[in-house]
C-alpha cells in the first residue's frame, strides 16, 4: 500500500486555485454592484449654489461613497454565501479538511477584498471621466493617485480592510447559522443591540472613530482575525453531507 | 495491513440511532460489499470512514488515522455517492482538469477515455446532469482518483442496465490493473456478487457478519419436504425463513450447523443475496403473510 502524502499548504494552494475559478460569479456580481453604485452616484451627493452679479455658481459634490456602501453590503453577502451548504460540500468532493477549507476561503476573501478595495477606490476616476464627458460642469477637481500617493494608498488599504472585515463578519455569521438555525434570530438581535445601546456605541467609537488611520487599520485587522478565528473554531465540527 | 478498523462505533442523529455497535476490520486490496436494508446504516458508516461525519463513541481508524479532519485520509480516500457536488461555475471538463491538483495519482487518461466512452458532454454542469449520468460521472471521478480506499455508496442508482454492466466491468478492470481497497455499498447483492471477495452485512446499525463470499454461500440451506418432517428436522436449528408451499409442503431456510443428515426432504443451496435478505428481515414469513 502506497499512501500519498499531502501537506496542508499544498492542499490550501490547490483549493485557492479551485475556488478562484469556481467563485468567478462573485467577482462578476461585484462589478455589477459597483456599476449600480456609480449610476446612483452620478447625480451628486450634495449641491450648493450661489449667484454673484448674475453669475450663477453651482458646486456639485460627487463622491463614490455610495459605491463603497454597495460593495460593503456585497462583502457581507459574499462572506456569508461561501459558508452555505452547497459551497462547503463542494470542497468535500476533493481532498480537504475543515481547516484547509477555511484557510482557502479566507485567502480567497482576502484576494477579492483587495480587488474590490482597489477598484472601489479607483471608481472615483470613472465618475470623473463620466462627468467631463456627459456632465455640464466647467471645472472638475478631485484628488488623484498621483497627486497624493500616500494618502491614496492609505485610503485603498482602509477600504480593502473594511471590505475584508465585513466579509469576515458575514463569514462568521454564516458559520454560526450553519451550526444552529437559532443564530438567524440571535445575530440580528446582537447587531441591533450594538447599534442602539450605549456600550455598543462606545465600542464602535473605540474601533472605528480614531484620529489616526493607522489605529483604524490595526483595529480592522484585529477584528478580522478574531472573526475568522472564531469561524474556524466553530466550523471544525461541522459535518458534511449529513 | 489493515486499512479500516472500527471498534464499537456508535452514531445517532438526534433521536435516531443510525449505528448501534459497529466492529470490523478490512485488510488492504480487497473488494468488500457493504450490504444492508434501507436505513441499515450503510451510508452513515461510509460517511464516517470518509471523515464527513464524526462518530459519537467508539474508535474509527482509516490508514491508522482518525478520519474526521484528517488530511492523509482525505487525500487517500474518496466516497462516491449521489450527494457529490461541484460548483455550477465549472463544467465537467473543468472539474476533470482541476482534479489532478488534489489527487496526485489522478489518471487523466482513464478519466478521458471513460468520459468519451459514456458520451458525456464536457461543457455541461454537474448539477444539470440526470441522476444516472451524474452517477456515471461520479464513478469516473472516483475511479480516476486511484485513491487507496475507494468507496461507492449505491453507485448504480439511476443508471440504466447497460451502464451498470459497464460500470462493474470498469471497476473490476481498474481493480486488477491497480489494486486498492474498495468498499461498495448496495442493497442489491445479486448484482455485485461477482465482484466481491468479502461481504459485510449490517442490519439496524449492527454488524451481522463479515465473511468471505464462499463462507456466505455455505451459511444457510433450504429444506423442503412434508410439513411434519421439516418441522422435526429444524426444531433444533436457527430458522431464517419459512414458507408454506401448499397443504403438505413446507420450505424452511436454516442456518447451516455442521453436517446434516436429512432424509425424506430435499435440500437446496441459498444464494448469498437471499441469505442476506432472510437474515435482515424482521418477520420470519414473507410479504405473502401480510395478505393472508
Amino acid at each position: 500500500m502506497f499512501l500519498t502524502n499531502s501537506t496542508l499548504g499544498k492542499v490550501v494552494r490547490a483549493q485557492v486555485r479551485f475556488k478562484i475559478n469556481a467563485y468567478m460569479g462573485a467577482l462578476l456580481s461585484l462589478i455589477f454592484v459597483q456599476l449600480i453604485g456609480l449610476l446612483f452616484s452620478t447625480n451628486g451627493s450634495s449641491t450648493r449654489g450661489t449667484s454673484v452679479n448674475n453669475i450663477q455658481i453651482q458646486v456639485i459634490t460627487i463622491s463614490n461613497d455610495l459605491v463603497f456602501v454597495f460593495v460593503a453590503i456585497w462583502a457581507l453577502f459574499v462572506g456569508n454565501l461561501i459558508t452555505t451548504r452547497a459551497y462547503r460540500y463542494d470542497d468535500f468532493s476533493f481532498v480537504t479538511t475543515r481547516l484547509s477549507s477555511n484557510l482557502a476561503n479566507i485567502l480567497v476573501l482576502l484576494m477579492i477584498s483587495i480587488f474590490a478595495g482597489v477598484t472601489t477606490f479607483l471608481s472615483n476616476n470613472v465618475l470623473r471621466v463620466y462627468l467631463s464627458i456627459f456632465g455640464s460642469t466647467e471645472y472638475t477637481k478631485s484628488p488623484g493617485v498621483f497627486d497624493e500617493p500616500f494618502s491614496s494608498i492609505g485610503t485603498m488599504l482602509v477600504i480593502t480592510l473594511l471590505i475584508l472585515s465585513l466579509s469576515s463578519g458575514g463569514y462568521l455569521a454564516g458559520m454560526l447559522i450553519q451550526n444552529s438555525r437559532l443564530f438567524l434570530l440571535v445575530i440580528p438581535i446582537i447587531v441591533l443591540s450594538i447599534l442602539t445601546t450605549e456600550i455598543g456605541q462606545t465600542l464602535i467609537q473605540i474601533l472605528f472613530m480614531n484620529e489616526s488611520t493607522w489605529l483604524l487599520i490595526v483595529n480592522l485587522i484585529f477584528m478580522t482575525i478574531v472573526f475568522f478565528g472564531i469561524a474556524i473554531a466553530i466550523s471544525n465540527r461541522l459535518e458534511v453531507r449529513a | 495491513m489493515k486499512v479500516i478498523e472500527c471498534q464499537h462505533v456508535k452514531k445517532s442523529y438526534r433521536k435516531i440511532h443510525a449505528l448501534e455497535d459497529i466492529t470490523f476490520q478490512i485488510e488492504d486490496h480487497k473488494i468488500t460489499g457493504l450490504i444492508g436494508r434501507n436505513g441499515a446504516g450503510k451510508t452513515t458508516l461510509l460517511k464516517i470512514l470518509a471523515g464527513f461525519v464524526n462518530e459519537d463513541t467508539g474508535d474509527v481508524r482509516v490508514f491508522s488515522n482518525h478520519p474526521f479532519n484528517n488530511l492523509c485520509v482525505s487525500a487517500n480516500s474518496i466516497l462516491v455517492d449521489n450527494q457529490m457536488s461541484f460548483p455550477d461555475s465549472l463544467t465537467l471538463a473543468d472539474i476533470l482538469e482541476i482534479a489532478p491538483s488534489f489527487y496526485s495519482k489522478w489518471d487523466a487518461q482513464l478519466a478521458a477515455r471513460l468520459f468519451h466512452y459514456f458520451n458525456l458532454n464536457p461543457k455541461q454542469q454537474h448539477s444539470k446532469l440526470s441522476t444516472g449520468t451524474r452517477g456515471t460521472f461520479n464513478m469516473i471521478f472516483g475511479l480516476a482518483t486511484r485513491c487507496e480506499l475507494t468507496m461507492f455508496d449505491e453507485p448504480t442508482n439511476g443508471m440504466d442496465e447497460a451502464v451498470r454492466t459497464d460500470f462493474y466491468r470498469a471497476l473490476l478492470k481498474e481493480y486488477i490493473a491497480h489494486p486498492r481497497t474498495i468498499l461498495i455499498s448496495s442493497h442489491h447483492l445479486a448484482e455485485i456478487e461477482h465482484l466481491l471477495e468479502d461481504i459485510l452485512l449490517i442490519h439496524k446499525g449492527k454488524v451481522v457478519f463479515h465473511k468471505s463470499l464462499e463462507e456466505v454461500k455455505e451459511y444457510a440451506v433450504g429444506i423442503q419436504g412434508p410439513i411434519e418432517k421439516v418441522i422435526e428436522f429444524t426444531s433444533q436449528m436457527e430458522i431464517l425463513h419459512t414458507k408454506q408451499m401448499n397443504d403438505q409442503l413446507l420450505y424452511t431456510v436454516v442456518k447451516k450447523d455442521g453436517p446434516m443428515n436429512l432424509e425424506g426432504v430435499s435440500t437446496k443451496p441459498i444464494s448469498p443475496s437471499d441469505i442476506c435478505m432472510y437474515i435482515t428481515s424482521d418477520s420470519k414469513g414473507g410479504i405473502d403473510d401480510v395478505f393472508n
